[in-house]
């Protein structure tokens, strides 16, 4: 074997659920606490990096200027002004093909947050919950609504329309507005602020999403992620990303071992087997699917054509061996 | 008139292993060992232990209650993490099938029949005890009514409901429901709780075994090959009533062997014989009749889908949180998922499978054996021989029984059609060089 | 530096005649505009607010945190209303008279006035005033996020008396941008040591540049002659609304105020922005004499004043409990719900009916 055949061996063996989660540690505290080590990543991030946790942040999450953008008086947005906007798309367009939708499932604080909740709740035995079909095809539109309306709402402020209290209206009901900035002891996003009708119900709004936040996260794996407007604008982009989760249906047994440790509940990644590119709107790209596959190959991590992460048999069993003989 | 005869010449009991079905076993296994060369040492464990259990009819120790299942639905780790035994009752003896046709219409599957001549005999071989239960998934008709007349001999028989449909969510979560349904009832039987510890043991069991039977497998894409089929059936045969531990070692113990044999070069069998995928009804002992066939004439058995080897062992268990609740519904979903067997309204996944261990295993032809009487494999047939057509692969299809008498004409039909296949790897080979 | 400095001729010793700070006529600098800005100012100004968002090369402060702080709503800015922190120039006329409300806007009247800009870095720079319909007007420009501190300085003698004129105002070019803001630099008051008579803001530590001060703020200032601290000297706030208090500073030269509520709207005509300005002003007399382009005096009177902002407090309309109380309720329902939409799942399966409607 040669050398490069060892590592690829070491790394389709290695213990994915660890490694994962302290990848996601790494991103968590570069992305939430980075501002500590002067870390700037700048302000288009394409994931929840929340600029609310003003100075900790070591970036910031792009649909804060996003939204602000949208928000400029109309005159403007169609000025030479909105070259800004585009040489912001850029940005946020770069750092999302890297890692495509990875930023979801290991970077995004607010991802690793409810992964840690759903560990809390594994370490508490309650069970999770699943949608059933309906209510998946249902709710999985909400997402394509959220970023509708996180054009349209600033738009409409922009137009004359809405107040300049409904600015980075999705902000308002993110929760990791409410959650991240926690995570620097800062608890200012946790009032209801009645200056206004609006700011009212917006930050009303934005604490109900953050109490669902919890429950949902808590029985529910990946809860907001299946609502998350930033990954349907990711799913915007995602057939041009450099890393990219693709399927060998030929060698695929239908096994649904992977739709088993879905997150997301994604049915497609177990019983398509026609599309070489597996990745639906509803992906994070966790890669959890690859790392649960017993068919060497039919699953595979590729970053700009070349494979990084694949299904193998020796990898599978070694990590379900793992957690056979876990006790805890 | 007989009554006389009767009272003349009392019926000597006569011991088991002189008995015509243990002959059966013993000119089997004999055929197995002596007519080949070069028989792994390490399979000698597996040649005693058919020789005990099916020559002299040896009894069969288990742990706790005896659970036994006519189908490879029912899921295992489940009656070990019971404490009980799981016993796989699908019988390969013509003497059984003979027996048990009085069930069944003449024209029914000969291992439903043979199972049912089993569990009505007074001395049932492998001898492992009268069952505590009786698991009958309700897969193919004649085992679901197979069922009440297991009932009707005095075993306590529980329906597991499984789907016709498996593409469906559904159908999924129906059998999630059985599944779950079936872990009360052992829970009834026998009067033990599941535990996260108890289940995650039997993940263990058999998630070695599995990983054992999948380094076995992959000996098996070596060619020339190394080991011959008719040895991996007798190892996958064994499965069905071995200590699952000591099977394991076993077989763990006869891959060393095999990296040895490749470690050396060694050929199995010559080098330009055909390379044989079998699939259809499952060959199980002593019915080895196709498999034996098959390589008597100078082919290799190289890989299986059937239902008493490959389908029953290969497909592995995916967990994402060790709780009861989630490993039982993964269980259920290995169960059902990747199952290929041909009860299902559609057998796309078993044309895929089959195609993909063509590739993969370098297959030249395929041999789809179909019990007669067994109507799924029967009509899957033609899709099946459609989907290899396209693809321009061979297959032999062989209607056949556990009956010995069509063997003469089967080994004719078996050696033109090894030979058609090597001319046909010449003919490549030329177009090539 | 083309002022003259005034020689003093001779001490004399008798003691400062009044404690009285209040005084009806103090000149204060202040960010609000005049009231008679004709509309196209307000257009222009406007427009102004905007290009500023566009120009990317200026540090950008586009989009970024903090509903709660960030002012920039593009709505056109009213009179009376002080300017805002956002932009790197600010404009600053001078008034004349406590009253907030209706104190005239004045334009200089005395002799010698100087203009001095001082930066953060303490870097000093001698500006020019401007004219703008009759009035007072300085245009001063801030080349970087921070505070800058602008000191005029105007001298007159009346009857026998040099008054000292020291207006001064604090500037602040704000960001949000929490990475574009030197802390250490903007914690650390601004102190110009030439002046007889100056009002330094005491800067909170982890003031930044995003902090405003709002009712109920303990708001420290120092009083500084040449540098350093001086005691007993009266100082006075006026806020918007007219409210007085007079406090003697101590040892250190320091007095505290605590900022009133004086905005009570109706709830639906709350703006959380609300800005009032207040006005802190300190006295000192003393007996020197000299004399001031040939008018010669015997006493000396320094009016220092610092006008200042505030806004209404979060606790007027924040609510903590409120906050907690909703996400607290949907946690315990929502759980609540949860559990009992699984255990309802284990009771049996309900029949599906049919009937004839169906």
């Amino acid at each position: 074997m040669t050398n490069l055949e060892h590592i690829r061996t070491a790394v389709n063996n290695v213990q994915f659920n660890r490694f994962r989660f302290w990848l996601q540690i790494f991103f968590f505290a570069l992305l939430v606490y980075g501002g500590y080590l002067g870390i700037e990543l700048g302000k288009h991030l394409p994931t929840f990096a929340c600029g609310y946790n003003k100075e900790l942040r070591g970036g910031m999450c792009f649909l804060m200027p996003l939204q602000h953008w949208m928000e400029w008086p109309w005159e403007k947005l169609f000025s030479a002004a909105a070259l800004t906007i585009l040489y912001g798309f850029a940005i946020f367009f770069l750092w999302f093909i890297a890692l495509n939708r990875g930023w979801c499932g290991f970077a995004c604080p607010v991802g690793t947050i409810q992964d840690w909740i759903t560990s809390l709740r594994r370490w508490t035995g309650i069970r999770y919950s699943r949608y059933s079909e309906g209510q998946y095809k249902g709710l999985g539109i909400i997402k394509w609504v959220l970023l509708a309306l996180m054009f349209l709402i600033p738009l409409g402020i922009g137009g004359g329309w809405f107040t300049h209290d409904l600015k980075s209206p999705f902000c308002m009901i993110c929760p990791g507005r409410t959650v991240v900035p926690l995570f620097g002891l800062d608890v200012s996003q946790w009032s209801i602020d009645f200056s206004s009708r609006t700011n009212m119900i917006m930050t009303s709004l934005g604490l109900l999403v953050t109490g669902l936040f919890f429950i949902g996260a808590f029985v529910k794996k990946r809860f907001f992620c299946f609502y998350c407007p930033m990954g349907a604008l990711h799913y915007l982009f995602s057939k041009a990303a450099l890393l990219r989760l693709n399927k060998e249906g030929a060698k695929c047994t239908r096994c649904g071992d992977c739709y088993r440790v879905c997150d997301l509940q994604i049915k497609e990644i177990a019983d398509d087997i026609q599309n070489k590119n597996i990745m639906t709107d509803d992906c994070i790209m966790c890669l959890k699917c690859v790392a649960a596959c017993p068919e060497p190959g039919a699953l595979k991590a590729t970053f700009a054509g070349i494979p990084i992460f694949e299904a193998t048999e020796a990898g599978f069993i070694k990590r379900m061996n793992k957690g056979r003989t876990d006790d805890k | 008139m007989t009554n006389e005869t009767s009272k003349v010449i009392p019926i000597q009991p006569v011991s088991y292993s002189r008995s015509r079905q243990a002959g059966e076993s013993q000119d089997v296994l004999d055929h197995i060992i002596d007519d080949f060369q070069d028989n792994p040492e390490s399979m000698q464990y597996f040649y005693d232990l058919f020789r005990s259990v099916y020559c002299h009819g040896d009894e069969i120790k288990h742990e706790g209650m005896l659970v036994g299942t006519t189908c490879i639905q029912a899921p295992e780790e489940l009656i070990y993490a019971f404490g009980a035994t799981p016993m796989r009752l699908c019988n390969g003896s013509y003497h059984y099938d003979q027996k048990g046709a009085e069930f069944m219409p003449s024209k029914s599957c000969s291992l439903v029949k043979a199972t049912l001549g089993m569990l009505n005999s007074d001395n049932v071989i492998p001898k492992i005890g009268k069952p505590d239960m009786i698991v009958n998934p309700t897969t193919c008709d004649q085992k679901k009514k197979s069922s009440s007349m297991m009932g009707d001999m005095g075993y306590k028989v529980y329906d597991l409901e499984f789907p016709n449909v498996k593409e469906s969510e559904a159908s999924r979560q129906y059998w999630q429901r059985s599944v779950r349904q079936f872990a009360t009832e052992l829970r009834q039987l026998t009067g033990r709780k599941l535990t996260k510890k108890g289940l995650q043991a039997a993940f263990n069991k058999t998630g070695r075994a599995q990983a054992a039977f999948r380094k076995l497998h992959s000996y098996r894409l070596l060619s020339p090959s190394i080991i011959l089929g008719k040895d991996i059936f007798l190892v996958t045969n064994a499965y069905f009533f071995d200590d699952i531990t000591r099977w394991t070692e076993k077989v763990e113990a006869l891959n060393v062997e095999l990296e040895a044999r490749k470690q050396a070069g060694f050929k199995a069998v010559q080098s330009k014989a055909p390379r044989v995928l079998f699939t259809g009804s499952p060959p199980i002992f002593p019915n080895l009749k196709l498999p034996l066939l098959i390589e008597e004439a100078g082919g290799v058995v190289v890989a299986d889908e059937s239902c008493s080897a490959n389908r029953m062992l290969y497909d592995m268990t995916a967990v994402d949180e060790w709780m009861v609740n989630d490993m039982v519904d993964s269980l259920a979903d290995k169960y059902l998922k990747p199952c290929t067997c041909p009860i299902f309204t559609k057998n796309e996944d078993r044309k895929r499978r089959l195609l993909d261990l063509v590739k993969s295993f370098d297959a030249d032809g395929v041999v789809y054996q179909a019990f007669s009487g067994c109507q799924v494999y029967e009509m899957e047939y033609r899709s099946v021989a459609e989907a290899f057509n396209q693809a321009g692969i061979p297959m032999l299809y062989v209607e056949t029984d556990y009956s010995p008498d069509d063997k003469g004409q089967l080994s004719t039909r078996i050696e033109a059609f090894l030979e058609s296949m090597k001319n046909r790897k010449k003919q490549k080979q030329r177009a090539l060089g | 530096m083309n002022r003259v400095f005034i020689v003093i001729a001779a001490l004399s010793l008798s003691l400062v005649t009044s404690m009285s700070a209040a005084n009806a006529d103090v000149l204060w600098l202040t960010e609000t505009a005049p009231p008679k800005a004709s509309a196209s100012q307000v257009a222009d100004h406007a427009a102004h607010h905007h290009a500023m968002h566009s120009s990317t090369s200026a540090v950008s402060k586009t989009a970024t945190s903090d509903s709660g702080k960030h002012d920039h709503t593009g709505m056109i800015v009213l009179d009376e209303t002080p300017g805002k922190d956002h932009r790197p120039s600010k404009q600053v006329w001078l008034r004349r008279g406590d009253d907030i409300k209706k104190s005239p806007f004045s334009d200089l009247d005395g002799g010698d006035p100087s203009l001095t800009l001082i930066d953060q870095a303490g870097k000093k720079s001698v500006v020019e005033a401007g004219q703008e319909n009759g009035l007072f007007t300085l245009k001063a420009e801030m080349p970087e996020v921070g505070f800058y501190e602008a000191y005029l300085e105007q001298r007159s003698v009346k009857e026998g008396r040099l008054l000292v004129e020291l207006p001064k105002i604090e500037l602040l070019w704000a960001s949000c941008q929490p990475k574009e803001i030197d802390e250490e630099a903007v914690a650390k008051p601004i102190v110009n040591e030439a002046v007889a008579l100056e009002l330094v803001r005491i800067h909170k530590e982890d003031e930044g540049c995003m902090n405003r001060i709002v009712s109920g703020d303990v708001v420290n200032f120092q009083v500084l002659s040449y540098g350093k601290p001086v005691a007993g000297i009266p100082v006075s706030m006026v806020t918007q609304e007219g409210w007085r208090n007079t406090q003697t500073s101590d040892a250190s030269g320091t007095v505290a105020f605590t900022m009133i509520r004086e905005y009570f709207p109706n709830w639906l005509e709350f703006k959380k922005y609300h800005t009032d300005v207040f006005l802190v002003s300190a006295v000192m007399e003393k007996n020197e004499s000299g004399a001031l382009n040939g008018q010669s005096y015997s006493s000396v009177r320094y009016e220092a004043t610092l006008p200042g902002k505030y806004r209404p407090s979060p606790h007027d309309y924040r609510s903590y409990a409120w906050g907690l109380g909703i996400s607290f309720f949907v946690i315990v329902f929502g759980g609540l719900a949860v559990y009992l939409y699984r255990r309802r799942r284990l009771k049996p399966y309900k029949e599906v009916r049919v009937d004839d409607k169906s």
